[in-house]
């Protein structure tokens, strides 16, 4: 009976918490997005003569996002039934997109206009280690170009 | 430069549903999947209990007649009813029934694993008569005759399989499925055994004189007791009761002996 209200406790706070967090988050990504979108980004290896003379450099943002235990119990449920993990699809989004600001942001710091080859690694920390909260990592990085007329 | 450019990030990648609404509906759904296995391995586990041999549940059963028996002239009148009550219908090959008497002030009797019955002295002291103290009795030697506990106890030991399966617990399954057996039988194991029991109180005592008094007493609210909770539907049963007792007919009832209330010095009931 105890084990059932810590388990529903944990699910109505992972729920509150976790759901407030992702909101919040999102409306952040959404206003840094819109102030990084003069900084192009591309996933093509060659840089265009359009952007030479340059300067290039390497640029990475990287993010960690846990998971919170609602999104879990949604999960283990889900993975009775099969199909899209929709619990877990917001969090793997939230990362990548802020890993990308992220990476952005060093970006324009460094003066650049682009970054071109970006790339996107993800790894899942805990994996493999028991009865441990799952928590997503995404590295984004790229190679920024800054301009050098003359 | 005028051809380079990036549109927003899309807002695709997320499903739309609320997650609430997809949590709910999928906990609904295993629940009903767990419902559904859980009624079918208890309707399963029931059934295999035919299966089961006497001695496998002898083997089970709680050795009342061996922890908690003290020879007394009351016990031995109580061997003398359940004998009388065997001989008018005898039990199946190698069943056998032993009644236990404890001291104990509860209106209650009650039927356990392996032919064990018990016996408050209390349900001895609230009859007016032998007949009752039978049908009492003849009802518990029917829930031992339809194996009735074997059942009930294989009926739980599904659903505690389910539980152990579902919360990663196996310790002691069916010790806890054989506990909550002492949670009672089923309505229509409780009216199968009262037909039983009326039916072989003709046998005995050739009417039913003498019994309609033991549900008036079980529903009575001072002598609400363990017996009456488990017993559900009082009133269904008493009106069975009374129709049995219109068609058998009413004869003398046959008092109770001195020696039902020569008892061996009190003892604490084992836990």
């Amino acid at each position: 009976m105890l084990a059932l209200g810590i388990t529903l406790a944990l699910l109505v706070i992972g729920y509150l918490f976790g759901r407030h967090a992702e909101q919040s988050h999102f409306e952040r990504l959404r206003e840094a997005e819109a102030q990084l979108q003069s900084l192009l980004m591309f996933s093509e290896k060659r840089i265009p003569p359009q952007f030479q003379p340059c300067e290039v450099k390497l640029v990475g943002g990287n993010t960690v996002i846990a998971v919170d235990y609602f999104k879990v119990m949604a999960a283990a449920l889900r993975n009775f039934f099969g199909g899209r993990v929709a619990a877990y699809e917001s969090l793997v989004e939230r990362a990548r997109r802020e890993s990308i600001v992220r990476m952005k942001r060093e970006a324009q710091a460094l003066g650049a206009s682009a970054v071109f080859n970006v790339r996107i690694e993800t790894s899942s920390i805990s994996k493999g280690a028991k009865e441990q909260q799952v928590s997503v990592e995404v590295y984004a990085y790229g190679t920024a170009v800054i301009p050098r007329h003359g | 430069m005028a051809r380079f450019e990036n549109r927003l990030p899309p807002e695709n990648n997320v499903s739309p549903q609320h997650p609430l609404m997809e949590f709910s509906s999928l906990l609904a759904a295993v629940v009903v999947l767990v419902a559904v296995i859980t009624a079918m391995l208890a309707l399963g586990m029931h059934r295999l209990a035919d299966q089961i041999p006497l001695e496998w549940e002898q083997s089970m059963a709680q050795a009342w007649s061996d922890d908690l028996r003290q020879a007394s002239p009351a016990q031995t009148a109580l061997d003398g009813l359940l004998d009388d009550l065997v001989r008018a219908d005898p039990l199946p090959e190698g069943m056998t029934a032993r009644a236990t008497l404890i001291e104990s002030e509860q209106i209650n009797a009650f039927a356990g694993l392996g032919g064990e019955i018990i016996v408050h002295t209390g349900l001895v002291d609230a009859m007016r008569s032998e007949n009752g103290l039978a049908l009492v009795l003849a009802h518990e030697l029917a829930h031992v005759r339809e194996r009735h506990a074997l059942r009930q106890a294989s009926r739980h030991l599904g659903i505690a399989l389910v539980g152990a399966f579902l919360l990663g617990e196996s310790a002691n399954m069916a010790e806890l499925a054989i506990a909550t057996t002492e949670l009672g039988f089923s309505r229509e194991q409780e009216m199968d055994a009262d037909q039983r029991a009326l039916e072989n109180v003709v046998r005995l005592y050739g009417h039913l004189g003498g019994t309609d008094v033991v549900f008036s007493l079980l529903g009575d609210d001072v002598f609400l007791s363990d017996w009456f909770s488990t017993h559900p539907d009082l009133a269904r049963r008493q009106r069975s009761v009374d129709a049995a007792i219109e068609q058998y007919g009413e004869g003398g009832e046959t008092p109770l002996r001195p020696q039902w209330f020569e008892r061996a010095r009190p003892t604490s009931l084992a836990p």
